[in-house]
């Protein structure tokens, strides 16, 4: 999530930029891509904020925040949890099978984007 | 190149934004503003208000809502067992109107009126609106189970909506014999939360480990297999020992018949139980406003569109959470939250005149055995051949060590802290 009010400001300003402005999480800009074929990333990103929000409690939480990290780094775990059951893992695995090589990556950009 | 990338930043998640006026998209007349009324500020219906003020800054977003603080059932069961305060549980809806702009309104939606696209509250106040989305949850059945009525309930407490109700069954507990019996009564399918009686039935137990040593705790259960059964048991018995029993329906599980005055329940075969706390999960149904909508069908439940959630019945009306008919999904808050993402970007296609984006949705349960051990349910759900269908997911393995448990044990405490942020916090 962002924190501050620019990010908000700048999305403000861009929607009153009015007709172009796109409803579509993303895809609408991107003319061409069916929508049937990929699921936009806000709603996957949507998924993962359930438990990986921004830190609440002073202590280490065990379920990491995601956003601001090094975008490969967090590709590279998200693919280690897709293709084997690894001992560090507890449930990650058994949802990111679930996600397409490509989801991932977008994923991992998505939060890498992200202020911490 | 770099417009590219300033949009993409723009675009870059939640906290950005994907503007509402679309391709030339006339909203809701001069104003250029469609309103969007939600139904309900539960699970379901605040994440969904929250995400389409998100991803459409510029919408008008109606929240309706009754309480001023909401009470969680998730974390409810570790109230009843002595690990969380009740204030715990309560979340308001500041942050939702001043920080996410939507305008909550605290007053209960009385009716639909499809026709003319409005929402009557109690008060009469008339909402007009371009979409509606209702996630009410549930409401309990109260003539399915011969003798458990409201008043009945005021002697034995369902607790299946958090509140009043949680804190009566909690001071039962307290007041309980040394020794006594606390009775559950369990539904058949669908229901809230399939593994919640069961986490129920372990906190319970948790508490009277240290406060009624010699108590029992008996479920009485109207279906032969519930979720995550075979790691519940290992579990019950690994901490708790014989404390716990379990009697499914083939066992005679399946309570018919209650008496509230003499603190007895009948089973299908005649068989009669007394006990001192008896905790009645009756059968349940989606909440009022969902069937006075029209969007309910002889179910009680809602059907819908699989990858909008949009009603079957009823155009421009959709339904989320509880009340929803989404299996494989269960009905949980994690889904309901979920379930509001896919349906919030459903609805705003829907006010640009496109195509609704492709789904995806969520699921993880956690279920506290004990405050350092608990086991978890997870799935993923997508859109195949037009049905929902689970494309991976799967449960906490029945081999794991002492760690793996109290690991997921702090996963279920960062999960409701950080779902409880994400929807009800700045
Ligand atoms: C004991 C217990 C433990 C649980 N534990 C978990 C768990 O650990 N994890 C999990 O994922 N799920 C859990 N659940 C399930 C979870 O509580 C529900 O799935 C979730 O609350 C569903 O969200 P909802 O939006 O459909 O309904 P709710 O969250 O119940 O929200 C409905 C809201 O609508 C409002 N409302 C109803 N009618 C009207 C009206 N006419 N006008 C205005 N407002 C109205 C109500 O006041 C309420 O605030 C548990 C449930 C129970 C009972």
């Amino acid at each position: 999530m962002r924190t501050g009010n620019s990010g908000g400001q700048r999305a403000a300003a861009a929607t009153t930029e009015g007709a172009l402005g796109a409803v579509a999480l993303g895809l609408a800009l991107l003319p061409g891509v069916a929508f049937a074929e990929r699921v936009p990333v806000a709603t996957l990103a949507h998924g993962c904020i359930a438990c990986h929000g921004a830190a609440t409690t002073d202590r280490d939480p065990s379920i990491p925040p995601l956003a601001g990290h090094d975008a490969d780094v967090l590709l590279q775990l998200l693919r280690g949890y897709a293709e084997e059951d690894p001992a560090e893992s507890t449930s990650m695995h058994r949802l990111t099978r679930g996600y397409s090589d490509q989801e991932l990556a977008e994923l991992a950009r998505h939060f890498a984007e992200q202020e911490q | 190149m770099k417009t590219d990338q300033a949009r993409r930043r723009l675009l870059a998640g939640l906290g950005a934004t994907l503007g509402l006026a679309a391709a030339g998209l006339p909203l809701g007349g001069s104003a250029s503003r469609a309103r969007v009324v939600v139904v309900g500020g539960g699970f379901g219906g605040a994440a969904a208000a929250r995400a389409l003020r998100q991803f459409a800054p510029d919408l008008e977003v109606v929240l309706v809502e009754p309480s001023a603080v909401f009470r969680t059932c998730p974390f409810s069961n570790l109230y009843l067992g002595g690990l969380r305060s009740f204030g715990s549980l309560g979340h308001h809806y500041g942050y939702l109107q001043r920080r996410h702009g939507v305008r909550v309104v605290r007053s209960s939606a009385r009716a639909v009126d499809p026709e003319r696209r409005q929402v009557r509250l109690v008060d009469g106040t008339r909402l007009g609106y371009d979409r509606l989305i209702l996630s009410p949850g549930i409401d309990m059945r109260w003539d399915a189970l011969e003798g458990y009525d409201q008043t009945a309930a005021e002697r034995l407490p369902h607790a299946w909506k958090a509140g009043p109700q949680t804190r009566l069954l909690r001071r039962q507990l307290q007041a309980m014999d040394d020794d006594g019996l606390f009775l559950m009564v369990i539904p058949d399918n669908p229901y809230r939360c399939p593994p919640g009686p069961y986490e129920r039935a372990a906190m319970v137990a948790h508490y009277c480990r240290r406060h009624k040593p010699r108590a029992k705790v008996l479920l009485l259960d109207a279906k032969d297999a519930f979720s995550k059964q075979a790691l519940f048991e290992q579990g019950w018995r690994e901490v708790y020992g014989e404390r716990i029993e379990w009697v499914g329906f083939s066992g005679d599980g399946e309570v018919v018949r209650v008496d509230a005055n003499q603190r007895i329940v009948e089973t299908a075969f005649g068989n009669r139980h007394q006990a001192d706390v008896i905790n009645v999960i009756p059968p349940q149904q989606a909440g009022y406003i969902a069937r006075q909508a029209g969007v309910t069908d002889r179910s009680g439940w809602a059907p819908v569109k699989a990858g909008t959630f949009e009603s079957r019945l009823v155009p421009d009306v959709y339904v989320i959470g509880d009340a929803a008919v989404a299996a494989p999904m269960p009905k949980s808050a994690f889904c309901a939250h979920s379930q509001a993402g896919v349906t919030a970007a459903a609805v705003l296609a829907s006010l640009a005149g496109r195509e609704p984006p492709e789904p995806a949705w969520l699921n993880t349960c956690f279920s506290l055995i004990d405050s350092d051990y608990a086991i978890s349910i997870s799935g993923q759900y997508r859109l195949r051949d037009g049905e929902i269908q689970e494309v991976s997911g799967g449960v906490s393995p029945l081999q794991a060590s002492q760690e793996f448990r109290r690991r997921e044990a702090e996963h279920a405490r960062d999960w409701y802290a950080a779902m409880s942020h994400a929807i009800w916090g700045a």
